[in-house]
C-alpha cells in the first residue's frame, strides 16, 4: 500500500468512528428500556429497533367490504337509539384525524351534519387530559351533539400504558352525556396496551378498533394514505350507522361536496 | 432476539416502497453509508473498481425508490453513452446534427412521457371537454436531474466543448452518482469527468469540509425546514381560516421553508461527494442577500441557472439578439424552468412571473445602475428584491390559483399588526426557529469558512459529539409528520 493509499484510509476510518459515534448510541437507545431526560423533556428515540420486534397484529385482517358483508369486528351494543337527526359532530384528536377528517367531511355534506374537527398534532391522552380546558373550550364553542375521538397513536409504545388509564377517563368525564364514540389508533405495530386501556375505559361498542383494519400507509409508514384513510373513515361511517349503542346516519357520500370547518394546534413543545 | 427476527428486522429497516425514497436525513440511510465507506475507503484509489462498486451502489440507491423503473437509467446512459461517441467522430454536419437531436428527443420524450403526459391529458380534456383517461404512471424520482445532466453531455460534446468518454462505466458512474441523483446539483460532465481520472488525494480537509456542508444540510432540513413546514402547510391548506398576518408569517415561513430544504439537500450532496473527494461546487450562494432579481438568479440553485442559461437562453439567442428577442428569450427561459419544477400551471405562472420580473429589471437597469451604492438604496433594493420573490412563492407552494388568489386577498384585506404578539406567544418555538434561519443567512461567507475550519481541525470526538447533537435534535422535533424534499418531486 502507497503511503498517499494509506493516509486516505486512515482518513477514513477515522470518519467512520466519527459517523459510529452517534449511530452506537442511537441504536442502543432505540433497544434500551432507559429513557433519558428531566420533566416533559425526554430524549427521543429512533425507531429502529421497531424493526426488530415482533410486529405480527394478533387478529386477522380485515377490510371495509369484509365487515359490511360479514358479522362485525366491533361489539353491537344491546340498547338502540336511532338517532335520525342532523347532528352537530366534533371530532377531535392526534394527525391521524387528517385522514379521517376529510372524508368526514364528505359525510357531513351528505347527510346534513356540521362538523368541526380539532388536529391537536402529536397530541396523546395525556396532553388532551392535561389541558382538558381545550376539549371544553371547543365544546362550549361548538355545542356539540355527538364527539368523536381519536387518540393514542402518539402512546402506542409508552413504557406504563396504565398510566394513561386516568387520562382517558378525564377525557371521557369532560364529554359527559354527549353520545360520542373513541376510533382506536390504526397500529402500524404492536402496542404496548394503549388500545386496552382505551377498550376498558370506552363502553365496548363505543370503541372501534382501528388496529384491525389494514392499511395502505403514506411515505412515513405510519399514517395512511388519504386513500386508505378514506376507507377506514367508510368502515367507521357504517359502524356508526349500524353497530353502536346511538346511531346516526351516516350514508355513504356520493358527491365529493364537503362540508366542515378545521382546527389545527401546534405540538407542544 | 432470534436470529429470525434479527434479519427480519435489518430487512424491514432497508426495504422502501417504490415511490419512497430512502432520504438522506434517514437513519437507515446513515447505517448504509457507513457500510459503504468503508469499503469505498479501500477502493477509491482504485479507479475502475470505485466507479464499478459506486455505480452498483447508486442503481441500488435508484432501485429502492424507484422499483424497476430504475432500469431507465442505465438505458438512458448506454443509448447517450453511444449517440455522443457517434456525434464525435462524425464530420458530415447535418448527420451530427440529427445524432444530437435524436438523443435530445429520447432524453426529453422518456422526461416528458412520464412527467408531463398526465399533465397535457389533462389540459386538452380541460381545453376541448376530451374524455382521455389519465394514464398508470409516477414520476420516477431523479429523472428530471440526470435527464439534464444527459443533455448538457450530449450538447457540449456536440458544441466540441468536451470529449465524449472512452468508458460506458464511467459514463454510467456520472450519471448515476448517488449524492446527486434525486435532486442534484446539476453537474456538468466537463467538471466532473477530470475528477475522476485526476489523480487526486483526498484528505481529511475534503473528507471533513464534507461532514461539515452533511452537518449542516440535515440541520437545515431535518430541523428548520420540517418544524416550519408543518404552520405553514396548514395555512396554504386553508388559508381562509387564518388571519392576514398569520397569511404573511406562512409566506415568510415558506420563503425560508424552500431555501432549507432545497439548500439544506444540496449540502448534504455535495457534501458526501466531497467525502468521496468529488467537488461539486456551489449550489446556493445566500439567495436571500441579492438586491436585485438577476442577482437572485445568480444565488439560487445556480447549477440549474446556468443550465438553463447555457443550453436554453443562449441557444435562443441569448444577449446577442435585439431588446425585444433578448426579453422574450428571458420569459421563454423561465417559462420553462418554472415547467421543469413539476407539471403544473402553477409553476408555469411561478416562472412567467420571474420572467417579467427579470424583463422589468433589465428594462430598468440604466438608471438603477447610476443610484449610488449607500446603505438605504441596497436596503430597499434588497426589500424589494426579496418581497417579490417571496410573493412568488405562494404561487409556487398554492395549489391552485383559487387557493392563491385567497391567500393574496387575504393578507391585503385582513391584515391586523395586533395579531403579532399572540401569534408569537402561540407559536414560540416557530417564531425562533424563522428568526434564526434569517439570522444564520445573513451570516458573512468568511465567518462561514472560519467555523467550517474550526470544525476540519477539531479533534475526532467534537465531530462525533456535534454530529450526535444534531442527530438527537432531528429526532426531538420529528413528529412523524416527516416531510419529503420538496425538490424531490421535481
Amino acid at each position: 500500500m502507497t503511503e498517499k493509499s494509506e493516509c486516505t484510509l486512515l482518513s477514513y476510518l477515522e470518519l467512520i468512528a466519527v459517523l459510529l459515534f452517534p449511530a452506537v448510541f442511537i441504536v442502543w437507545y432505540s433497544f434500551s428500556d432507559k429513557e433519558f431526560g428531566k420533566g416533559d423533556m425526554i430524549l427521543q428515540k429512533a425507531d429502529i429497533a421497531d424493526h426488530f420486534r415482533n410486529n405480527t397484529l394478533p387478529v386477522t385482517l380485515v377490510d371495509t367490504v369484509v365487515i359490511q358483508e360479514q358479522d362485525s369486528i366491533v361489539a353491537t351494543a344491546d340498547s338502540i337509539v336511532q338517532d335520525t337527526l342532523p347532528q352537530r359532530i366534533l371530532l377531535f384528536g392526534d394527525s391521524m384525524l387528517e385522514g379521517i377528517g376529510k372524508r368526514m367531511e364528505q359525510y357531513a355534506a351528505e347527510n346534513n351534519h356540521e362538523l368541526l374537527y380539532v388536529i391537536w398534532y402529536a397530541s396523546s391522552t395525556k396532553i388532551w387530559a392535561e389541558h382538558i380546558d381545550t376539549l371544553k373550550h371547543f365544546m362550549k364553542k361548538f355545542q356539540p351533539t355527538y364527539i368523536v375521538v381519536s387518540l393514542g397513536t402518539n402512546e402506542l409504545f409508552v413504557k406504563e400504558p396504565n398510566k394513561r388509564n386516568s387520562f382517558v377517563k378525564t377525557i371521557i368525564q369532560t364529554i359527559g352525556d354527549i353520545p360520542y364514540v373513541w376510533i382506536g389508533p390504526p397500529n402500524w405495530k404492536k402496542d404496548t396496551g394503549i388500545n386496552q386501556v382505551i377498550e376498558d375505559n370506552v363502553e365496548t361498542h363505543r370503541f372501534f378498533p382501528s388496529q384491525k383494519l389494514t392499511y395502505k400507509r403514506g411515505s412515513d409508514n405510519i399514517h395512511p394514505t388519504f386513500a386508505s384513510a378514506a376507507k377506514w373513515t367508510d368502515s367507521i361511517a357504517y359502524w356508526m350507522n349500524n353497530d353502536v349503542k346511538h346511531r346516526i346516519i351516516l350514508e355513504l357520500p356520493k358527491k365529493n361536496d364537503i362540508c366542515g370547518k378545521h382546527i389545527y394546534l401546534q405540538p407542544l413543545r | 432476539m432470534t436470529f429470525q427476527q434479527i434479519t427480519d428486522g435489518i430487512i424491514a429497516l432497508f426495504s422502501r416502497q417504490p415511490r419512497d425514497p430512502l432520504l438522506f436525513t434517514s437513519g437507515s440511510f446513515w447505517l448504509l453509508f457507513i457500510g459503504f465507506i468503508l469499503i469505498y475507503a479501500f477502493l477509491c484509489n482504485r479507479k475502475n473498481r470505485m466507479m464499478l462498486y459506486v455505480a452498483t451502489f447508486s442503481l441500488f440507491f435508484v432501485y429502492l425508490s424507484n422499483g424497476l423503473v430504475f432500469l431507465l437509467l442505465p438505458v438512458t446512459a448506454i443509448y447517450d453513452f453511444f449517440l455522443a461517441r457517434r456525434l464525435h467522430n462524425c464530420k458530415n454536419k447535418k448527420a451530427r446534427k440529427a445524432y444530437l437531436l435524436l438523443s435530445i428527443s429520447l432524453s426529453v420524450g422518456i422526461l416528458a412521457y412520464f412527467k408531463y403526459a398526465n399533465f397535457f391529458l389533462k389540459t386538452w380534456n380541460d381545453l376541448f371537454a376530451g374524455n382521455f383517461s389519465m394514464l398508470d404512471i409516477f414520476l420516477p424520482i431523479g429523472i428530471s436531474f440526470y435527464t439534464f445532466q444527459t443533455i448538457s453531455y450530449v450538447v457540449d460534446v456536440y458544441r466540441e466543448k468536451i470529449k465524449p468518454t472512452d468508458s460506458l462505466l464511467q459514463y454510467l458512474f456520472y450519471i448515476s452518482f448517488f449524492p446527486l441523483i434525486f435532486a442534484g446539483p446539476i453537474m456538468r460532465a466537463g467538471k466532473f469527468f477530470p475528477q475522476i481520472t485526476d489523480d487526486k488525494k483526498i484528505d481529511k480537509a475534503m473528507i471533513y469540509s464534507g461532514l461539515w456542508l452533511v452537518i449542516l444540510g440535515i440541520a437545515k432540513k431535518a430541523i428548520f425546514a420540517d418544524y416550519i413546514a408543518q404552520y405553514n402547510n396548514w395555512v396554504f391548506e386553508n388559508p381562509l381560516q387564518y388571519s392576514g398576518f398569520e397569511g404573511l408569517m406562512a409566506v415568510i415561513g415558506y420563503t425560508a421553508q424552500i431555501y432549507c430544504d432545497f439548500s439544506g439537500y444540496s449540502d448534504i450532496s455535495i457534501g458526501l461527494a466531497s467525502i468521496m473527494g468529488f467537488d461539486l461546487g456551489k449550489n446556493f450562494n445566500f439567495p436571500y442577500q441579492a438586491c436585485n432579481l438577476s442577482d437572485f438568479w445568480r444565488r439560487w440553485h445556480i447549477s440549474l441557472s446556468s443550465w438553463m442559461r447555457d443550453y436554453i437562453y443562449i441557444p435562443l439567442g441569448g444577449n446577442r439578439a435585439g431588446k425585444f428577442r433578448i426579453y422574450m428569450n428571458n420569459l421563454i427561459t423561465m417559462l420553462i424552468a418554472g415547467l421543469w419544477h413539476g407539471a403544473s400551471w402553477m409553476f408555469v405562472i411561478w416562472g412567467g412571473l420571474h420572467g417579467l420580473g427579470l424583463i422589468i429589471h433589465k428594462l430598468n437597469k440604466p438608471w438603477l445602475d447610476k443610484l449610488p451604492d449607500t446603505k438605504p438604496v441596497l436596503f430597499l433594493s434588497w426589500l424589494l428584491t426579496f418581497s417579490f420573490v417571496a410573493f412568488l412563492w405562494i404561487f409556487f407552494r398554492a395549489p391552485n390559483m383559487a387557493a392563491c388568489s385567497d391567500l393574496i386577498t387575504h393578507i391585503a384585506l385582513d391584515f391586523d399588526l395586533a395579531y403579532a404578539i399572540p401569534f408569537f406567544y402561540a407559536r414560540k418555538t416557530w417564531c425562533i426557529l424563522l428568526a434564526l434561519i434569517f439570522l444564520l443567512h445573513m451570516i458573512r461567507p468568511a465567518w462561514h469558512e472560519r467555523i467550517k475550519g474550526w470544525f476540519i481541525r477539531s479533534p475526532w470526538i467534537a465531530k462525533a459529539l456535534l454530529f450526535s447533537i444534531v442527530i438527537q435534535l432531528v429526532l426531538q422535533f420529528s413528529t412523524g409528520e416527516v416531510q419529503p424534499f420538496i425538490y424531490f418531486r421535481f
